[in-house]
C-alpha cells in the first residue's frame, strides 16, 4: 500500500488520497481523544480510586443527569467536523465525477463480462484483457456489462464505477507515470470473479 | 406452566423467558455456524496459491455466512434478551402475544434449517453474495435452486420478525407497569422499541424486492433481467431494507451499553433524554441514507449527493450518545466487571466502527472504497465489535439472573482480552490492505498475503475465545456461586424478582409512583397469570418448512408439507373459536398515547403498516418501470376496462361499509344484521374476486400475460399480491362468521370485527391506489 | 350504548362512489395527461383518507397510531420519488 501513496500514478488518486488523508487524519484525532479519554476516566474514577457516591439503588429510577450545554458542545464539535469533512468531499466528488474540459480526450468503451474486459479504441479496434492508453491526456471509459453486475475498477488511480447492463456510466483518469496498471472487477460477478482482471499500459 | 426440563415443555412453552433461552441457544449455534464458514474461507485467503475451496464452494460460503450471521445469528441473539429481559423490565408478566411469540421462534428456527439446507441440494447454497445483487442472482445467471430456496427462507423468516415486531410494540407501548412512563424504561427496553421500529418499516421493501425476484426465476418474468428494471431496480429495493437493517442489528447492543453503563458507573447515564432523542432521531435519518450504497451506480448526481450529506449527518446523533457514555464514566464509581468490560470493547470498536463509516459516506472516497476491503473491516467492526461484544456484554450481565449462578470473573475477563485482541488482529490488517478486493477466493498481488495471514490467525483466536466462554458459562451452570436476586445491585425491574424468576415473574405488582418502584401486594394474591401449552407454532414451522422445501426440490413433499400446514391452520383455528388461548387483557397498565387501544387492534394495526410498506416498494417498483419506459408503456385505459374496474372498486368499496355496519349491529347487539352485514361483505369480496379473474381472462387472451411486458408483469404481480392480501382476509372473515354464528359479539366484546376491519379498509385503500395507476393512467 | 352513525357511513359511501364515478368520467373524457395523473391521484388519495379516518376510525382514535400511518405514507412518497429520480433514466450522463 505504501508503495502506491509515494507513487501516485495521476488523477485523480492524488486528489483522493488527500481528501483520504483528511479524512483519516481527523479520524485518528477524534477517535484517539474520544477513545483516550474514555480510558482516562475509568483509571481514574475505578471504585478503588473515586470518592464519589454511589447513586444507583436498586428499585429506584435513576435521576436525570447532564448539562444541555455539554450536549450542545458534543453536537457541535461533531456537526462541525463533518461539516468540514462534507465541504471537502463535495468539492472532490464533483471533481471526480464531471469530466475536464479539454481538447484531446481519449476515449475508451469499456464492456465488462464474464469474466473479462473488453476495450473499444475511438478507432473501432476492440482488444481483451489489456488497454493502452497515452500519457498526460485526459481517458475517458465509458463503461457498461454485457451480462451482469460488475465493478470496473482502476486500483492504483483509486477510481471505478459499476458496469450495469443496458447503462453506460463514466469515469475520468490523467495518468502522468508511464507503466503497467491493474484493472480488476470489484463486484461479484460468478465463479470467475476472482480472475476478471486487465492490465493498462500508460505510454 | 409445565415445569421440569422435559422436551415436551420446550417444543410447546409459550412462556417469553423460555422462548427468550430457545432463541439464545439457537442463535449461538447459527454464530457457530456462520463462524465456521469464516474460518474455513480465511484459510483459503491466507494461502491464496492453493486451492482450498473451488470458487464455487467460495461463494457459497461467503454468501451464506453473511446471510446466517446477519439474519439467523446476531439479531436472534438479540431477541433472546428482548425476549427475556423485556417484559420483566416493564413489570409485565409476559408478551402481549405468548402463543404468536412462540411461533417467531419456531418460524425462525425452521426458516435457518431451510437455508442451511441449500447447502446438500444439486447446485449447493446460494453463491451470488448476501446482497443477491441481480442480474447474478436471476435464473439465467444462476438456475441452481438453491438461490430460490434461500429466498423462501428469508421470506419465512421476515414472517417470524414481523410477528415479533407485533409483538414487541403492542407489549412495550400498553403493557407497561402503571405509573412506567416513558422516560422512566431502562435502556435497553428503549434500545429493543427503536430495534422493532426500524424493523416495521424496514422490512417490508426487502420481501417486495424478494418477491419480485422469485417471480423473475419461476414465471419468468424479467424485473430484474430487463435494462429497465434490473440492477438499479434490486440496488433500491434491497438497500432501502439493507441499510435500516445495520441499525437493527446495532440498537439493542446500545440499549445494553445504556444499562450496563449505569449499573457498573454506579451513576444514572449522563443525558439519558438526549441519548434517547438522538437515538430516535437516527432511526429516522437510517431510512434516508440507503444510496450511499449506490454512490458508484452513476444515478442521478443530485440522489447521491443528497443521500452524501444525510450520511455525514447521520454522524451527529452516534456523536451525541457515545460521548454520553462516555461522560457517563466521568465522576462514577466504576467496578470493572466483565460485563463493563465488554460494554467498553463494544463502544471502543464502535468508534473505529463509526469513524471508518464517514470515509464511506464521501462519495469520491466510496466510488474506490465499494467491493474493498476496507468495507469488509468497517462493517465487521460495526456488526462484530461493537455489536457482538455489546451483546456478550449482555450474556454475562443477565446470566445470573436467567441462571441464579454467577459465572467466573477471572474467566470472564480472559474471554475479554483474548476476544477483543483476536478480533482487532482479525480485522486492523483488512484496513492496511484496504484497496484489495472483496469476495476473491484468489488474488495476485503477493504484497496483500501477509496481512490476510495475520487475519486469519486473528480469526482462529477470535473463534477460539467463544470456547472460553462456552465452558464458563457451561461449568458455572452448576457450580457457580449463587447469585441471589439483584448480584449487581441494579435498579430496573429484572432484578427485583428471584434469579430465575417464577413463570409468572413477580410475586407482586410493579407500580411506580414518581421514581420509586414499589411492589403491591394484592393482599398477598398476584393477579392471575394464564399460561398456555400448545404444539401448534412448532409444526405449524416445520409444515411450512417442508412445504417450502418440496415446492423448490420434490413436489411429494410440497403436498406432505402443505396438508400438514393446512391441518396445523385448521386446529389453530378451531382453538380460537373455542376460545383456548385468550388472555385477559391486562387491567392496570400505562398505555398512552394508546389509551384507546386494545391489544389485538393495535397488533393489526402494527401488521397493516408492515403490509404498508411492502405495497409501498411495488409502488415504487412500478413508478420506477414506468419512468423507465415513458413512451413504451400503455396508457391504462386503452388496455383494460375502465368501467369495469370502476365497478369493481364499488363493490370492494361498498364491502368496506358493510363491516363497519357490522361493527356498529354488533355494538347495538343486533345479530341478525350483523350477520347480514358480516355475509354481505363475504359476497362481496368472493364478487370483486371473481370479476378479477374475468378481467385476468380477457387479459390474457388478448395477450396481455404476466411475461408478455413488463407494464403486464407488474400489474398482475399487484392485482395478484392484492387479491391474496383478499383472499386472506376472506379466511379470516370465515372465522369471524363461525364466531357470530355463535353469538359471541355484542356491545363489550366485538373487538375481533374492529380489528378485522382495520385489515380490510386497508386491502380496500391498496385498492383505491391500484385502480388509479393501473385503470386511469 | 353510543348511537352508532349508521348515517354517517353511509354518506362516507356514497361520497366514496361519486368519487369513483368522477375517475371514470375524467378518463372518459380526453383531458391532457399531466392533468388526469394528477387529479386521477389526488381523487385516490381522497378516497383513502376518508376509508383511513372514518372506517378505520382514526378520527376518533389516539393520535399516535395515526402518526404509525403517516410515516408509512412519508416512506411510501420517498420510495416513488427516490426510485423515480433514482432510475436509470434519470442518470446524468457527464
Amino acid at each position: 500500500m505504501m508503495e502506491y501513496v509515494l507513487q501516485i500514478p495521476g488523477e485523480p488518486a492524488g486528489t483522493w488520497y488527500s481528501l483520504f488523508n483528511l479524512y483519516l487524519g481527523l479520524g485518528f484525532l477524534v477517535g484517539g481523544v474520544v477513545v483516550g479519554m474514555m480510558i482516562y476516566f475509568i483509571m481514574k474514577y475505578r471504585e478503588a480510586n473515586s470518592n464519589e457516591d454511589d447513586e444507583i439503588k436498586p428499585g429506584v429510577i435513576p435521576k436525570d443527569r447532564g448539562n444541555i450545554k455539554i450536549i450542545t458542545v458534543f453536537f457541535g464539535l461533531t456537526a462541525i467536523i463533518l461539516f468540514t469533512l462534507a465541504s471537502y468531499s463535495i468539492l472532490v466528488t464533483n471533481y471526480v465525477e464531471k469530466v475536464p474540459k479539454a481538447d484531446d480526450i481519449f476515449e475508451v468503451t469499456v464492456i465488462g463480462f464474464q469474466w473479462g474486459w473488453k476495450f473499444i479504441y475511438p478507432n473501432g479496434t476492440e482488444v481483451v484483457g489489456e488497454v493502452v492508453v497515452p500519457k498526460d491526456k485526459i481517458i475517458v471509459f465509458r463503461i457498461t456489462s454485457d451480462d451482469v453486475f460488475h465493478k470496473f475498477q482502476l486500483i492504483e488511480f483509486r477510481t471505478g464505477a459499476d458496469a450495469i447492463p443496458g447503462a453506460f456510466n463514466v469515469i475520468w483518469i490523467q495518468p502522468t507515470e508511464p507503466g503497467t496498471y491493474t484493472i480488476q472487477c470489484y463486484e461479484l460477478c460468478g465463479l470467475g470473479h476472482s480472475v476478471m482482471v486487465a492490465t493498462m499500459r500508460v505510454v | 406452566m409445565k415445569e421440569g426440563n422435559s422436551l415436551l415443555r420446550w417444543l410447546t412453552t409459550t412462556n417469553h423467558k423460555d422462548i427468550g433461552i430457545l432463541y439464545l441457544f439457537t442463535s449461538l449455534y447459527f454464530l457457530m455456524v456462520g463462524g465456521s464458514l469464516a474460518l474455513t474461507f480465511r484459510l483459503q485467503l491466507a494461502m491464496p496459491n492453493v486451492e482450498i475451496l473451488s470458487a464455487s464452494a467460495f461463494n457459497q460460503a461467503i454468501t451464506m455466512h453473511g446471510l446466517i450471521m446477519i439474519l439467523w445469528a446476531i439479531s436472534p441473539l438479540a431477541f433472546a434478551f428482548a425476549n427475556y429481559v423485556v417484559p420483566l423490565q416493564i413489570g409485565a408478566r409476559d408478551l402481549a402475544f405468548p402463543r404468536l411469540n412462540a411461533l417467531s421462534y419456531w418460524l425462525y428456527l425452521f426458516s435457518g434449517l431451510l437455508a442451511a439446507l441449500s447447502f446438500f441440494i444439486p447446485g449447493g447454497a446460494p453463491d451470488v453474495g448476501w446482497t443477491y445483487y441481480v442480474p447474478l442472482s436471476t435464473g439465467r445467471f444462476s438456475p441452481q435452486p438453491g438461490v430460490t430456496l434461500a429466498a423462501l427462507a428469508l421470506a419465512m423468516l421476515v414472517a417470524s420478525v414481523t410477528v415479533g415486531t407485533i409483538n414487541f410494540i403492542v407489549t412495550i407501548a400498553t403493557m407497561r407497569a402503571p405509573g412506567l412512563g416513558w422516560s422512566k424504561l431502562p435502556m435497553f427496553t428503549w434500545g429493543i422499541l427503536y430495534t422493532v421500529l426500524i424493523m416495521l418499516f424496514a422490512f417490508g421493501p426487502v420481501v417486495a424486492g424478494f418477491f419480485l425476484l422469485t417471480v423473475d426465476r419461476v414465471f419468468g418474468t424479467t424485473f430484474f433481467l430487463s435494462p429497465e428494471g434490473g440492477s438499479i431496480l434490486w440496488a433500491h429495493m434491497f438497500w432501502f431494507f439493507g441499510h435500516p437493517e445495520v441499525y437493527v442489528v446495532l440498537a439493542p447492543a446500545i440499549g445494553v451499553i445504556g444499562d450496563v453503563l449505569e449499573t457498573f458507573t454506579r451513576k444514572p447515564l449522563f443525558g439519558r433524554k438526549y441519548i434517547l432523542i438522538a437515538f430516535g432521531i437516527a432511526s429516522f435519518i437510517s431510512f434516508i441514507v440507503y444510496v450511499h450504497h449506490m454512490f458508484a451506480t452513476g444515478i442521478n448526481p443530485i440522489v447521491r449527493e443528497v443521500m452524501s450529506i444525510t450520511t455525514e449527518s447521520i454522524s451527529v446523533p452516534f456523536g451525541v450518545i457515545m460521548l454520553s457514555f462516555v461522560f457517563t464514566m466521568y465522576k462514577a464509581k466504576i467496578n470493572v466487571k466483565t460485563p463493563f468490560l465488554f460494554a467498553i470493547g463494544s463502544i471502543v470498536l464502535f468508534i473505529i466502527g463509526g469513524i471508518t463509516g464517514v470515509f464511506n459516506s464521501s462519495i469520491a472516497l466510496d466510488r474506490f472504497i465499494r467491493g474493498t476491503y476496507w468495507i469488509v473491516a468497517h462493517f465487521h467492526y460495526a456488526m462484530v465489535g461493537a455489536t457482538l461484544f455489546g451483546l456478550l456484554a449482555a450474556i454475562y450481565y443477565w446470566y445470573p439472573k436467567m441462571t441464579g449462578r454467577m459465572y467466573n470473573e477471572r474467566l470472564g475477563k480472559i474471554h475479554f482480552w483474548v476476544a477483543f485482541i483476536g478480533f482487532n488482529v482479525l480485522y486492523l490488517p483488512m484496513f492496511i490492505i484496504y484497496e484489495m478486493p472483496r469476495r476473491v477466493n484468489v488474488y495476485f498481488n503477493e504484497a496483500w498475503i501477509p496481512m490476510n495471514q495475520v487475519a486469519t490467525v486473528g480469526a482462529y483466536i477470535f473463534g477460539f475465545s467463544f470456547l472460553i466462554m462456552v465452558y464458563n458459562l457451561v461449568k458455572s451452570y452448576s457450580s457457580g456461586l449463587p447469585a441471589g436476586n439483584n448480584p449487581w445491585n441494579a435498579w430496573s425491574l429484572e432484578w427485583m424478582t428471584t434469579s430465575p424468576p417464577p413463570a409468572h415473574n413477580f410475586d407482586f405488582e410493579p407500580v411506580i409512583n414518581g421514581n420509586q418502584i414499589s411492589m403491591y401486594t394484592n393482599g398477598g394474591v398476584p393477579e392471575p397469570h394464564v399460561e398456555h401449552h400448545t404444539m401448534m407454532p412448532m409444526l405449524l414451522s416445520i409444515s411450512l418448512m417442508t412445504a417450502f422445501f418440496g415446492l423448490i426440490i420434490y413436489p411429494p413433499v410440497f403436498i406432505l408439507g402443505s396438508a400438514l400446514l393446512l391441518a396445523v391452520l385448521a386446529k389453530w383455528i378451531v382453538d380460537d373459536i373455542y376460545d383456548r388461548f385468550s388472555i385477559p387483557e391486562p387491567k392496570h397498565t400505562s398505555k398512552w398515547p394508546f389509551e384507546s387501544m386494545n391489544r389485538l387492534k393495535f397488533g393489526v394495526w402494527i401488521l397493516v403498516i408492515s403490509e404498508a410498506m411492502l405495497f409501498a416498494a411495488l409502488f415504487g417498483a412500478y413508478s420506477l418501470l414506468r419512468i423507465n419506459l415513458v413512451g413504451e408503456w400503455p396508457f391504462g385505459p386503452e388496455v383494460h376496462d375502465v368501467r369495469l374496474g370502476g365497478l369493481n372498486t364499488i363493490i370492494l368499496l361498498t364491502s368496506s361499509l358493510t363491516v363497519v355496519l357490522s361493527i356498529a349491529y354488533a355494538k347495538m347487539g343486533d345479530t341478525r344484521k350483523l350477520l347480514y352485514s358480516l355475509g354481505a361483505t363475504y359476497l362481496l369480496g368472493l364478487i370483486f374476486l371473481a370479476l378479477k379473474g374475468v378481467e385476468w381472462a380477457k387479459l390474457a387472451e388478448e395477450g396481455f400475460t404476466l411475461t408478455s411486458s413488463l407494464a403486464a408483469s407488474i400489474y398482475y404481480v399487484m392485482t395478484g399480491t392484492h387479491a391474496a392480501h383478499m383472499i386472506g382476509g376472506l379466511i379470516a372473515l370465515t372465522y369471524i362468521i363461525i364466531k357470530a354464528l355463535r353469538g359471541v359479539y355484542n356491545d363489550r366484546n366485538y373487538q375481533g370485527i374492529e380489528a378485522f376491519g382495520i385489515y380490510w379498509h386497508f386491502i380496500d385503500i391498496i385498492w383505491i391506489f391500484l385502480f388509479a395507476i393501473f385503470y386511469l393512467m | 350504548m353510543v348511537k352508532e352513525p349508521i348515517n354517517l357511513y353511509i354518506g362516507i359511501w356514497g361520497m366514496l362512489v361519486g368519487i369513483t364515478i368522477l375517475e371514470v368520467l375524467m378518463v372518459l373524457v380526453n383531458m391532457p395527461i399531466v392533468f388526469l395523473i394528477t387529479g386521477v391521484l389526488l381523487l385516490a388519495g381522497l378516497k383513502a383518507a376518508f376509508v383511513a379516518l372514518y372506517y378505520q376510525h382514526l378520527k376518533w382514535d389516539d393520535v399516535a397510531i395515526s402518526w404509525f400511518y403517516l410515516m408509512a405514507l412519508f416512506f411510501a412518497l420517498f420510495i416513488v420519488m427516490v426510485w423515480t429520480g433514482g432510475s436509470a433514466v434519470c442518470q446524468v450522463e457527464v
